[in-house]
């Protein structure tokens, strides 16, 4: 009988971490907590991976845990995070040309709620089901949510254009 | 349909490349998982025990002291008379500069003027929503400096009273940025509180270095109590030194028209 290798991090969870980091990123807007609350997922799901009994579920799994790292570090940071929204314009503003900027501007005024299934979907080619479990809602409140927001998008980029225009 | 969601992808991954992780980001956080998790299990639990022990003991200690304090000192400068709630008090015919525009509210009853060239407006992101105990929140800021940067700019607020003193408020509400429970922590550590009198009633003054919680500021802040059930907090940073000056001259004018 053979002991099975325990298992290794470099195997399960270090091809996850790119992921993990863009979800924390979109969150936070911030690279260095983004990458402190990936840090503190990680070590989090390490420790909870026995308990895991889907491995291959082991993606939006992570997620879910990053997020939730996240929103309590959201939390703690109520002051930057609600008072500036200067800060994130002016850095969206560099080196973009006017039609993507204006997507990108549209896209930064989404709140969190609506951004994160948009990346999830869109960004990471994950399903309905897997963005419900990371976002903690259902398939149907996923698709339904990411729809609205794809329809509040255009609806906002056309009345950046008739302003433009006028 | 398909177009537009191929331009919702390139706009993640322009915002994700104006963001990038550092090269070495799962290496390293390789390393803290083996390193955080690498313990033996018996240390863990003595190491657990120990912190409970600890946490019983300091508990128990400030408790003590609460018998001998009659009020508790907020900050580094100890023997600081505290601040009692003020109920209502009227307020000593509140200055108004000439020309100075007034904000009004009457939920919380109360106005407060501020310069003709300034726009007072909600100060969270649209989207964004106030916590249980945050019941305003307003920024003053010069007009030349909407959708920019500014420079600096006046806030103020009105949250509830949940400590009756307003130094018990200030130390009820300070504590770690980040924290499970930091959605009830306003500042995570407050300097040279001083109770003052400010708009013809009892307050504190307070700065807050903010440079812990992310954000490179000093909030220079005033508190004082509004119909007994609320708290009045006016605050002002600027990081331009220049522009610092001319700020807080604004921002001691307005304090001092405030009437409620």
């Amino acid at each position: 009988m053979s002991a099975a290798r325990p298992p290794a991090f470099d195997d399960l969870l270090a091809p996850l971490v790119g992921r993990g980091y863009a979800l924390a990123v979109t969150m936070l807007n911030d690279p260095m907590s983004a990458e402190d609350a990936v840090q503190e997922a990680a070590i989090k799901a390490w420790r909870k991976l026995p308990a895991l009994r889907d491995r291959s579920a082991i993606e939006p799994w992570f997620l879910s845990i990053v997020a939730n790292q996240c929103r309590s570090v959201l939390r703690g940071r109520w002051w930057s995070v609600w008072k500036f929204p200067e800060l994130r314009r002016d850095r969206l503003a560099q080196d973009r040309d006017e039609s993507a900027l204006d997507l990108d501007l549209a896209l930064g005024r989404l709140s969190m709620e609506e951004r994160v299934p948009l990346l999830l979907h869109f960004y990471m080619d994950m399903t309905f089901e897997q963005v419900g479990r990371v976002v903690g809602i259902s398939m149907t409140a996923a698709r339904s949510r990411i729809y609205r927001t794809l329809d509040r998008l255009r609806s906002d980029l056309q009345s950046e254009e008739v302003l433009d225009r006028g | 349909m398909a177009e537009f969601e191929t331009e919702i992808r390139q706009a993640f991954e322009r915002r994700l490349a104006g963001m990038p992780a550092r090269p070495d980001l799962s290496r390293r956080i390789g390393t803290a998982v083996r390193e955080r998790n690498s313990g033996p299990r018996a240390l863990q639990v003595l190491a657990a025990s120990a912190a409970v022990l600890l946490v019983g003991l300091v508990t128990f200690y400030l408790l003590q002291m609460r018998h001998v304090q009659p009020a508790p000192i907020v900050g580094p400068t100890p023997g600081v008379p505290s601040a009692t709630p003020s109920t209502a008090s009227p307020s000593p015919s509140p200055s108004q500069p000439a020309g100075w525009k007034t904000y009004t509210n009457t939920q919380f009853g109360f106005s407060i003027s501020y310069p003709p060239s300034f726009v007072v407006e909600n100060s969270l992101n649209p989207g964004m929503t106030l916590p249980p105990g945050w019941l305003l929140e307003m920024r003053v800021v010069d007009r030349r400096f909407l959708g920019k940067i500014p420079p600096g700019q006046v806030e103020f607020g009105v949250r509830a009273n949940d400590a009756g003193a307003l130094t018990a408020w200030v130390q009820k509400h300070t504590g770690p940025c980040g924290s499970p429970s930091s959605s009830e922590y306003y500042w995570d550590k407050v300097s040279n509180v001083t109770p003052v009198n400010a708009a013809g009633r009892d307050a504190l003054t307070f700065d807050w270095n903010q440079q812990p919680c992310g954000t490179p500021y000093t909030l220079h802040l005033t508190a004082f109590v509004l119909q007994t059930s609320h708290v009045f907090l006016f605050s002002w940073y600027s990081q331009d030194p220049a522009y610092s000056a001319t700020l807080k001259r604004i921002a001691d004018q307005m304090l001092a028209s405030f009437s409620g």
